[in-house]
């Protein structure tokens, strides 16, 4: 356990190394930041001073070397924009992110088990007749096109929910969270929505199948053999079966929840991460970037970790190496 | 010729199977019919949409004509603010997002065979290498992959080929690592080995037909996110450049002007994007069941 | 608002009690009957914008949605109003002794938000700020200030280095910060923690999500009629018409062109225009051979024929009505008839493309030229639009245009290294006066004189250059006006060195019950908005 962990952080590490790098490079040649926090009247002696001021005049593998230094005490540098620690920017948009990704996974959830169940056990009834297609549409849809649609329904035309923003927050711990204010909660909706959506119809599918080829093993007939009435057969025994896929699905989703949370955000105008990351690609704040990247990373192999370890307990079999 | 029968019949077998359900047979048909207007789009569309000398700012934001006249012709679906025909740009989009999505698809399958095709039949420390960069790339959601390539690299039709198939090689490596595995240990790759064949030989001339199969399954169902994957990036304005627009893009202009009643200029885009991805998922569905040994009782 | 305030901070003190989780629960019960309405319960103003201020630092980053943001907080020695008239700001009155002394008679019993008085060495400390620090974006907008002296608390010498006329409207664009404050707290801390003399001060600041901005009572012109200002960045343009139309917002800038109909068709919204000073303009590479965006080695914009072949094939009435629904002004020059040194009398070659033809081929250019077209697709409204129906004009004279739509901060960088051929640019005479445009994109590119940094083209020509020049030294008002008119005679009407397109109009969603005056600055100055009673 000790040493996958030591390993997972060790290829991190060098994955953080490879990802800064490549950053730095392409930054470096895809245009000038000055140019863009300077106005068109500056002279040639003005851009060159504040060229200077960054670093930006000398050599990439300086500016990289430089970097790393800092970077080794903790420093991933100020933001050209905002002129504020990078990573302090990052970490400070972090909760607004992670309370739309959660909300709508769990919104995801708990529909998708009951769906997913009813729909694998009773193929033929009614209610599995409208999830499958439903689920097979939800798929199908663009999620930025599902945001722009429900923008163009609820707020627009009915006028029932905020279409942008965060709504007012209440500080839990230092932290600003948005879901325990009536106003919070109604700008929660439809983003958390959007992103559910597709997550809902994949887990329902995901669900179904499982169900499904659960249902077919050996140990299921044997239960019902031995006279255990089938509530209880697909409610706790198949059901802890196919959790297992859903505990890794989830986590991977959740991770494509983050990334996603990039466009959602930029439609929602949600200040969270994402939408962090965008502007300062924009503005070639590469500071920002490369914060936000290291940041990310970090989050997301803490994710599959949590997810490889929930995996070994529902399944004893496996074992993490 | 034997073995000509044995697959000919496999073929109808399978055919014959995959007809039987309504769902698999709409969404072949509506596929087909989809990539044709696609691939004849210069024959068929009314108008090129991007040759600058055809298009008349005069004729900009012109309604859907089939509102009027059921008749197939030049703004049948409106125009957009440079007086282009959507319907036109519709299947010229339809035909960028396929082409990014099967070029893609091609050579993600291509590299993440070879490279799972070499892990799993060399094993020792090169299947670690290329299995540890699968794993760490897997724990990074293509999207964010994607975007960061995009955004840093600039837009381009080339650009965003080459960084989906970045985003895409991982999910067929797995499957082509396991596969090898397998078919490794069976009897005509030792068979092959004992009479003195090169390991490329096996690779490519034995084990990779054997394992073509499940990958085959994956493709089909990866083309479908591959679609949804660039029309999110050209939608953020990242994926490929004004002059090649795809769905995504078009949708992206319409949203820009959603409110000002022209919502033609993005429905229709956005229709035909769900059609596309929807079709592909339905036949999906339709193939997974039939290649799924475990669920025919 | 007030008892949802006390609510909140009930909670604050509890914690994260039970009492929050009923609270949260109720809200998911209630969420959907409450609907929209308690968002009028006090007249809070609430505003989207289409850019968030990345500093409040009024110094620091030069951009607009910084200095409009700024100008609520600070005020600066010299107001301008929507006309662009100038008018006494912390300076009540001023004179020049000389051509090249400026004295400054400073408003009295002014206070600092923190109740500071207001005094000349804050005056001092700003300029010298603005023109020193290393981080300091506006340096160029002081570099002719020589010297400052402090004559007394309440009076303040500045010399110059040539003699300047539009001084007092440069020194709109210098806000004045407090001397005590900033060496107090330090540099780097007025970026998130402003404090000026201006009509409202900052309360809070949720980076990406919105600013609160509370009436300052002490205010000099007395206090503010909307006591609180909630500013919101909306950067994409469909959600912030989505929040104007869901009464999210009350008031909203750049309005996409195409949204106003819409916003019109509602009756508690109007939409309020103000012609800007923008002009956005073609440039053409002039002054070399072999240019980097042209097919072949031939350089055809060298030749003034081909230039003004340009000039004819574009149809401006056309793109402003279909491109840009109306909202723009077609340009015949490249600053509108508000700013001095504009030109009453100048006419551009109008539309005619059978002459751009005859031009083209007299030129040796029957079939027309391959060229690429450089335009930002993330700057100003529909800049892509426009380059490809620029693009679908000039392909009427044979000229075949490959667009590069790219965002601004890869065209930028192709602009300022002239890795570039041709394409689109734009100057903004926010300032009321032509000779900004003069200096960085009409006068050759010096580095000497810090002058034509974005002169894109590399156009330059000696007696243009000269007249630029003197009209940069001279405090004459009259003199000057002639030698710029003069100047745009020559480089415009004579060389044709750049293609002027429109002058944009600033579009502005407003909310039926509130009073505002759009300024010809762009700036949202809310300490001169008000509630219609």
């Amino acid at each position: 356990m000790l040493s996958y962990l030591i390993r997972r952080i060790l290829q991190s590490v060098l994955v953080l190394l490879v990802v800064s790098l490549i950053v730095f490079v392409v930054l470096y040649y895809s245009g000038d930041p000055v140019e863009l926090l300077l106005p068109h009247d500056a002279t040639q002696q003005q851009v060159e001073e504040m060229r200077a001021y960054f670093g930006l005049d000398q050599p990439l593998v300086n500016q990289y070397v430089i970097f790393l230094k800092n970077a080794l005490h903790g420093d991933l540098g100020r933001s050209f924009i905002f002129n504020r620690p990078a990573l302090g920017l990052v970490i400070e948009r972090l909760p607004a992110t992670l309370e739309m990704a959660f909300l709508a996974m769990a919104l995801a959830l708990t529909l998708a088990i009951p769906a997913g169940l009813i729909s694998g056990v009773r193929p033929k009834s009614w209610p599995a007749r409208i999830i499958m297609p439903s689920s097979l549409v939800g798929i199908s849809i663009p999620t930025f096109w599902l945001g722009i649609m429900l923008v163009l329904v609820f707020s627009v035309s009915l006028g029932w929910l905020p279409s942008s923003g965060r709504g007012d927050t209440v500080s839990v711990l230092g932290v600003d969270l948005s879901f325990l204010t009536l106003d919070g909660l109604r700008h929660l909706i439809l983003p958390a929505i959007t992103i559910a959506v597709f997550q809902l119809a994949l887990l329902v599918r995901l669900v179904r199948a499982g169900t499904v080829e659960t249902l077919l093993e050996d140990f299921v007939k044997f239960l019902r053999a031995r006279g255990i009435g089938e509530n209880r057969v697909v409610y706790v025994h198949v059901l802890k079966n196919i959790l297992i896929p859903v505990v890794t699905m989830v986590g991977l989703q959740l991770c494509e929840i983050i990334a996603f949370s990039i466009i959602i955000e930029s439609i929602f105008a949600w200040p969270g991460m994402g939408k962090l990351l965008i502007d300062s690609i924009h503005n070639l704040d590469r500071p920002v970037v490369v914060a936000y990247l290291l940041f990310i990373s970090l989050i997301l192999v803490f994710i599959n970790f949590v997810v490889d370890s929930v995996y070994s307990l529902l399944d004893p079999r496996i074992r993490l190496r | 010729m034997m073995a000509m029968t044995a697959n000919n019949s496999r073929w109808l077998d399978f055919w014959n199977e995959f007809r039987q359900r309504k769902g698999g047979l709409v969404g072949l048909i509506l596929l087909i019919v989809l990539i044709l207007a696609a691939a004849l789009a210069p024959l068929v569309s009314p108008q090129n949409p991007y040759d600058m000398a055809q298009l008349d700012l005069e004729s900009s934001f012109k309604p859907p004509q089939l509102l009027h006249s059921l008749s197939y012709g030049r703004f049948m679906l409106g125009s957009d603010s440079q007086g282009r025909c959507v319907f036109s740009a519709v299947l010229y989009g339809m035909r960028t997002s396929l082409i990014v999505a099967l070029t893609s698809t091609i050579i993600s399958v291509a590299f993440g065979v070879l490279l799972g095709l070499i892990a799993g039949y060399k094993g020792g420390l090169t299947d670690s290498l290329i299995m540890r960069i699968a794993d760490i790339q897997f724990s990074f959601p293509a999207i964010l992959i994607g975007l960061v390539i995009m955004a840093l690299w600039g837009q381009g039709l080339v650009k965003i080929i080459v960084a989906i198939s970045i985003c895409n090689w991982v999910f067929f490596a797995r499957p082509a690592r396991g596969s090898t595995l397998m078919e490794k240990e069976k009897d005509y790759v030792s068979a092959a080995r004992l009479i003195g064949m090169s390991p490329t030989r096996i690779m490519l001339g034995e084990v990779l037909p054997n394992i073509l199969a499940p990958v085959i399954v994956i493709a089909t169902v990866r083309i479908a996110n591959t679609i949804l994957l660039e029309s999110t990036l050209s939608f953020l304005g990242v994926g490929v450049p004004l002059t090649e627009p795809s769905l995504g893009s078009l949708i992206n202009s319409g949203y820009k002007i959603l409110f000002s009643g022209n919502w033609w200029v993005s429905v229709f885009p956005g229709v035909a994007l769900m059609l596309i991805v929807f079709s592909i998922n339905l036949l999906g569905d339709r193939l997974r069941d039939i290649l799924n040994p475990r669920l025919k009782q | 608002m007030k008892t949802r305030k006390m609510e909140q901070s009930r909670k604050r003190a509890l914690g994260l009690t039970s009492r929050a989780w009923i609270l949260a629960c109720l809200a998911c019960l209630t969420l959907t009957l409450a609907g929209p309405s308690w968002a009028a319960e006090e007249k809070v103003l609430t505003v989207g914008l289409s850019t968030e201020p990345v500093s409040l630092d009024p110094h620091a980053i030069a951009t607009a949605s910084v200095i409009s943001m700024c100008a609520n907080i600070f005020d600066s020695l010299v107001f301008v109003d929507e006309d662009l008239k100038t008018w006494p700001g912390l300076a009540q009155k001023w004179e020049n002794t000389d051509p090249l002394t400026w004295v400054f008679h400073l408003r009295q019993n002014v206070k600092f938000h923190d109740g500071s008085p207001f005094t000349a060495e804050d005056v001092k400390f700003s300029i010298e700020r603005a023109k020193n620090w290393e981080k300091s974006g506006i340096k160029s907008r002081v570099r002719f200030i020589t010297k400052v002296e402090v004559v007394d608390p309440q009076t303040v010498k500045l010399i110059t280095d040539k003699p300047f006329a539009p001084l007092t409207r440069f020194l709109y664009w210098v806000p004045i910060m407090s001397k005590a404050y900033v060496e107090a707290k330090g540099q780097d801390h007025q970026a998130t923690n402003p404090m000026g003399t201006g009509s409202y001060r900052l309360k809070e600041w949720i980076k990406g999500d919105h600013f609160t901005l509370i009436a300052n009572r002490e205010h000099f012109a007395g206090p503010a009629s909307i006591q609180t200002v909630k500013v919101r960045p909306l950067n994409n343009n469909a959600t912030r018409t989505a929040a104007l139309l869901s009464g999210e917002v009350q008031l909203i800038d750049f309005v996409p062109v195409r949204d106003t109909k819409r916003i019109e068709a509602d009756k508690k919204l109007k939409i309020m225009t103000k012609p800007s000073t923008r002009c956005i303009y073609i440039y053409m590479d002039q002054d070399r051979v072999k240019s980097p965006k042209i097919k072949g080695d031939k350089n055809p914009f060298m030749d003034l024929k081909v230039r003004k072949a340009v000039a004819l094939a574009v149809n401006k009435e056309a793109l402003v009505k279909h491109v840009m629904n109306g909202f723009a002004v077609p340009a015949e020059q490249m600053y509108p008839q508000t700013v001095t040194g504009s030109d009453p009398a100048l006419k551009g070659p109008g539309h005619n493309l059978e002459e751009a033809k005859r031009l083209l081929k007299e030129a040796g250019y029957p079939d027309g030229f391959e060229v690429t077209f450089d335009t930002t697709n993330d700057d100003f409204a529909n800049d892509d639009e426009i380059a490809q129906a620029v693009a679908s004009q000039l392909a009427k004279i044979g000229i075949k245009v490959k667009i590069n739509a790219a965002p601004k901060k890869i065209i930028y960088a192709l602009q300022g290294s002239r890795d570039t051929s041709f394409g689109t640019s734009y100057w903004t005479s926010s300032m009321g006066d032509a000779i900004r445009f003069l200096d960085n994109c009409a006068h050759a590119n010096s580095k000497d004189k810090g002058l034509g940094r974005w002169n894109i083209g590399g156009y330059g020509d000696k007696e243009s250059d000269a007249l630029i020049e003197q009209s940069g030294k001279s405090v004459d008002q009259k003199l000057r006006e002639q030698a710029m008119q003069k100047a745009q005679q020559i480089f415009l009407a004579r060389d044709q060195a750049f293609v002027p397109l429109y002058f944009p109009v600033n579009i502005y969603g407003v909310s039926a019950g509130l009073s505002f005056t759009p300024s010809a600055t762009a700036h949202l100055v809310y300490g001169r908005m008000s509630w219609a009673k």
